[in-house]
């Protein structure tokens, strides 16, 4: 629980860190108290609303270095989140921004903004619970699960052995430190949309788009280029060692070959019938109804 | 009749997570975003990873949204032609069969 006289901008990110997904009653305290600790942190200013207090806030917590386009759009967003959660701002932290994006943490969720082009279908990426296009390639998602970061000698080790793999398919992968190695607090299956071994086949094609927004990086790196994405991997490999990440791995380079094709999808939709497509429809129709939202074209 | 479509969303959500890389890219991200946010997330449903997607235990209503997708998205023109004569005789098997 969050002490008003803990509170102070050095100790703030460190406050928020102790902050339990399931934590109503601090939650709660942050929302009746909003006000207030915004002005704790940034000092009191009776001449603006509450509303531009807020907007000062997430400017405290993007810090000095975010482009002004890319915090208007943060904000916007993350006001957008905060009104549909019914949360407070003081939820919203930031995460040190990526290579080429802004990260922000709200409870167990990490808010991405950055030029992250198509999103490879992969079932062992996180796929994020909403994108959206904002301008020049720039998206921003969500995604589901926060990765606890934890910097080891070991992660390190880790980092070093995924590198090895990925650089035997073909491929190198830039960010191979051990900060970029996480792990997920239990074992999940195809529900979870969760984070599970990545898959280093399907860096084919973000092969292909990285090295056309990165050139430089591809000429050091000759014709292939990598997807900097964070792998995390499942506790058992603590428990149990490499030997049943590479079994883990093997099996999951199976299930990709055996995907499904146009052909299987295609068998599935002959079982359809007229009025069940008509449904279907009615059904988008509806979703597609407010008059920002494009209904995508049918080919 | 909504509540089984975001049940549906979810199952073509995890069976589009074992689809072909190129097919999925065909689905416009509108509508990928769409059968996100209006997923049932508290449904659960299990992907057996033994058996092919249409050996999967999947709602009638996945199955029409599945045929949406491959129709608007993936079909060429001949395997338009092909569903369509399919899903109309689909429809008058299932008219006939309500009718006895």
């Amino acid at each position: 629980m969050i002490k008003m006289e803990e509170i102070s901008q050095e100790n703030w990110s460190n406050l928020l860190k102790q902050i339990e997904a399931d934590d109503v009653e601090t939650k709660q305290f942050l929302k009746e108290h909003e006000e207030e600790i915004i002005d704790k942190l940034l000092g009191e200013n009776e001449e603006i609303t509450l509303d531009e207090k807020r907007k000062e806030y997430v400017r405290f917590i993007a810090g000095e270095y975010i482009k002004e386009r890319d915090f208007e759009s943060a904000y916007h967003i993350i006001e957008d989140i905060r009104k549909s959660h019914n949360a407070s701002i003081l939820q919203f932290g930031k995460r040190l921004p990526g290579s080429s994006s802004e990260v922000f943490e709200f409870d167990d969720k990490i808010i991405k903004f950055g030029k992250t082009f198509n999103i490879i279908n992969d079932p062992n990426i996180i796929q994020p619970e909403k994108e959206l296009d904002l301008e020049e390639g720039y998206r921003w998602m969500t995604v589901f699960e926060r990765l606890p970061i934890v910097y080891t000698e070991k992660d390190k080790d880790i980092a070093q052995t995924m590198y090895n793999r990925i650089r035997d398919d073909g491929m190198v992968w830039f960010d191979a430190i051990g900060s970029n190695v996480g792990r997920t607090d239990k074992l999940r299956d195809e529900n979870d949309d969760g984070l599970r071994i990545i898959d280093a086949q399907y860096m084919e094609y973000e092969r292909d788009i990285f090295m056309r927004i990165q050139p430089e990086k591809s000429e050091r790196y000759g014709k292939y280029g990598i997807a900097a994405y964070e792998i995390a991997l499942n506790e058992y490999i603590e428990k149990n060692g490499y030997g049943a990440f590479e079994r883990r791995y093997q099996e999951m380079k199976k299930e990709r070959e055996n995907a499904t094709n146009k052909k299987e999808i295609e068998t599935v939709a002959q079982k359809s019938t007229i009025g069940g497509l008509e449904k279907v429809k009615a059904f988008f129709r509806k979703l597609f109804h407010r008059k920002e939202d494009k209904e995508p074209d049918g080919r | 009749m909504e509540d089984n479509y975001r049940k549906a969303c979810k199952e073509v959500f995890i069976c589009l997570k074992y689809v072909d890389e190129k097919l999925f890219k065909l689905i416009p991200i509108e509508l990928y975003t769409k059968i996100i946010s209006n997923m049932d997330r508290d449904y659960y449903f299990h992907y057996d990873n033994n058996k092919k997607i249409y050996e999967q235990d999947l709602l009638e209503e996945t199955v029409n949204l599945l045929g949406y997708i491959f129709y608007n998205y993936w079909a060429n023109e001949s395997e338009k032609e092909t569903f369509k004569k399919i899903v109309i005789n689909n429809s008058k098997t299932k008219l006939n069969n309500e009718n006895v």
